[in-house]
């Protein structure tokens, strides 16, 4: 069973008199990822902010436990001093990491990130998209328990945003990862439930996103198939893609591989 | 910490805001020394006043060099909100020692004093320069980072505390009903009142009284900023 990644338990923040979050409650479990809907203006920001630790409620209470925190701003700063490389490496260096264990995996993450051409620019003058790079490595190279990110897609171009998801797939087996998005794509591609947040306040319950298995099956005969009652397929001649909920695609590829059907994929629908 | 420190260091360096302090701080010491054989005790009580003024511009400076979103990126790499603010000290307290030791020693290379130094005198120097470098970071600190620290009256505020802290002498005995308030004050004179005499042969009681309670408003004074600073960034 999956332990309880942290708890908000009536969780109101106000700022300047103005009541911000109002009686805020959910857990969120372990190495699941969660996304934050909600208008502009409606305390996305101030939510993540109270699990980040840089706000605390004025009441309720949030329990993280010694959950180590990475944290993703929507805007990256503008007026750092210092050049790509610099930056993060000074910044890993604040949780006593040695430098030459730091670069070796700054590296990979400017291979992936394709940051090389930028490695000593200066941050004030990288564009936006390399910014939001930098400030997703630096999240990351925390090797957070819990990674908050407030609208990561802002500033992406579409390839590094497919870069994006495949990374935080994978992150997803490392830690939690709450994020706040007006984009359905990133919350199709990576939420496994979805909060909306409206004036402060959660205004429906979580909504648990179904995960779906694309099958693909090569079958001798139409009818096979036809039999089966299935929803959401479609046919490329003799070859069959099978779109079911996760929950029943191995009892679906037991009965297919019982009819003599040959399973060519199986995985995971975005 | 190392790390956080670092960070600032470079940071603040090009920023170029050392420029200005640095500068006054510089001037103020090579005119106070322009003319030789000056009394040594009372050198020091002007650089010591020099640095109590120059630590709290910087430590403005020091706080005031990132912009709000930076800021909270570093509560959370570093964890904790204290660790920022103490990281912010070491900053301020590593300058203070640079300027501390310019301001003992350049009077000392260049041969101002009309007599010969002794380590009383270094130990009373050193002593009057870390507090009152001391005390500006507390103004600094509470000018630019507590619920004081209102953007438009901020400066304004803080000169007028320096003002009042350095002329508590006077206040305190030609307006007697204020004495009790100017206790909030930093007790500069405290620290500058055994700064006179260059033949001092050893320290008193009067001195350990005045340096305890000088002590003590450190501390507490400390402790009621972080809590400032704690509040402010809930």
């Amino acid at each position: 069973m999956k332990k309880s990644a942290f708890e908000v338990c009536n969780v109101t923040k106000e700022i300047g008199g103005k009541k911000i979050l109002n009686n805020i409650n959910f857990t969120c479990e372990d190495y699941t990822s969660v996304a934050i809907r909600g208008s502009n203006g409606s305390g996305k920001s101030t939510l993540l902010k109270i699990l980040a630790g840089i706000y605390e409620p004025s009441s309720g209470e949030v329990k993280r436990g010694n959950r180590k925190v990475g944290y993703v701003t929507e805007h990256f700063p503008e007026n750092l001093r210092f050049k790509v490389k610099e930056y993060l490496t000074l910044t890993s260096s604040f949780q006593g990491t040695s430098k030459q264990h730091i670069e070796e995996e700054l590296l990979d993450y400017i291979e992936m990130f394709n940051l090389h051409p930028y490695v000593d620019t200066p941050l004030k003058k990288c564009s936006k998209g390399t910014k939001q790079k930098v400030g997703l490595i630096q999240a990351i190279m925390r090797k957070p328990d819990l990674l908050l990110l407030d609208e990561p897609l802002t500033g992406l171009d579409s390839s590094t945003q497919n870069e994006l998801f495949d990374l935080l797939e994978n992150l997803k087996k490392q830690a939690t990862i709450i994020f706040t998005t007006h984009e359905e794509k990133l919350i199709e591609n990576l939420a496994d439930s979805v909060f909306y947040i409206e004036s402060g306040e959660f205004v429906c319950s979580p909504k648990k996103r179904v995960v779906q298995k694309l099958i693909k099956v090569k079958f001798s005969d139409p009818a096979i198939i036809e039999k089966l009652n299935l929803n959401d397929i479609t046919y490329e001649g003799n070859t069959a893609f099978i779109s079911v909920d996760a929950s029943g695609s191995d009892e679906l590829l037991l009965v297919l591989l019982n009819k003599q059907c040959s399973i060519m994929e199986v995985r995971e629908k975005r | 910490m190392q790390g956080f420190i670092r960070y600032q260091f470079i940071s603040y360096i090009r920023s170029l805001k050392i420029i200005p302090p640095a500068t006054v701080f510089c001037v103020w010491l090579f005119l106070l020394y322009a003319y030789s054989n000056v009394p040594i005790l009372s050198s020091y009580a002007v650089s010591s006043m020099a640095i109590y003024l120059v630590m709290t511009w910087l430590t403005m400076n020091v706080f005031s060099i990132e912009e709000e979103i930076e800021k909270n990126m570093l509560f959370v790499q570093l964890t904790s909100k204290t660790r920022y603010l103490f990281g912010k000290w070491g900053i301020c307290l590593l300058f203070a020692v640079l300027f501390m030791a310019l301001a003992i020693l350049y009077p000392i290379v260049m041969g101002s004093f009309k007599g010969p130094i002794r380590p009383i005198h270094i130990g009373l120097s050193i002593y009057s320069h870390l507090i009152l470098a001391w005390f500006g970071i507390l103004i600094g600190t509470i000018f630019s980072v507590t619920s004081f620290a209102t953007k438009k009256y901020s400066w304004l505020s803080a000169l007028l505390v320096l003002t009042i802290s350095l002329s508590y002498e006077g206040l305190s005995e030609k307006i007697t009903v204020l004495k009790w308030l100017l206790l909030l004050f930093p007790p500069v004179t405290h620290v500058l009142i055994f700064l006179k005499d260059d033949e001092i042969t050893q320290i008193d009681g009067d001195f350990l009284q005045l340096a305890i309670w000088v002590f003590l408003y450190s501390v507490i004074g400390t402790i009621v900023v972080v809590r400032m600073f704690l509040r402010k960034e809930r």
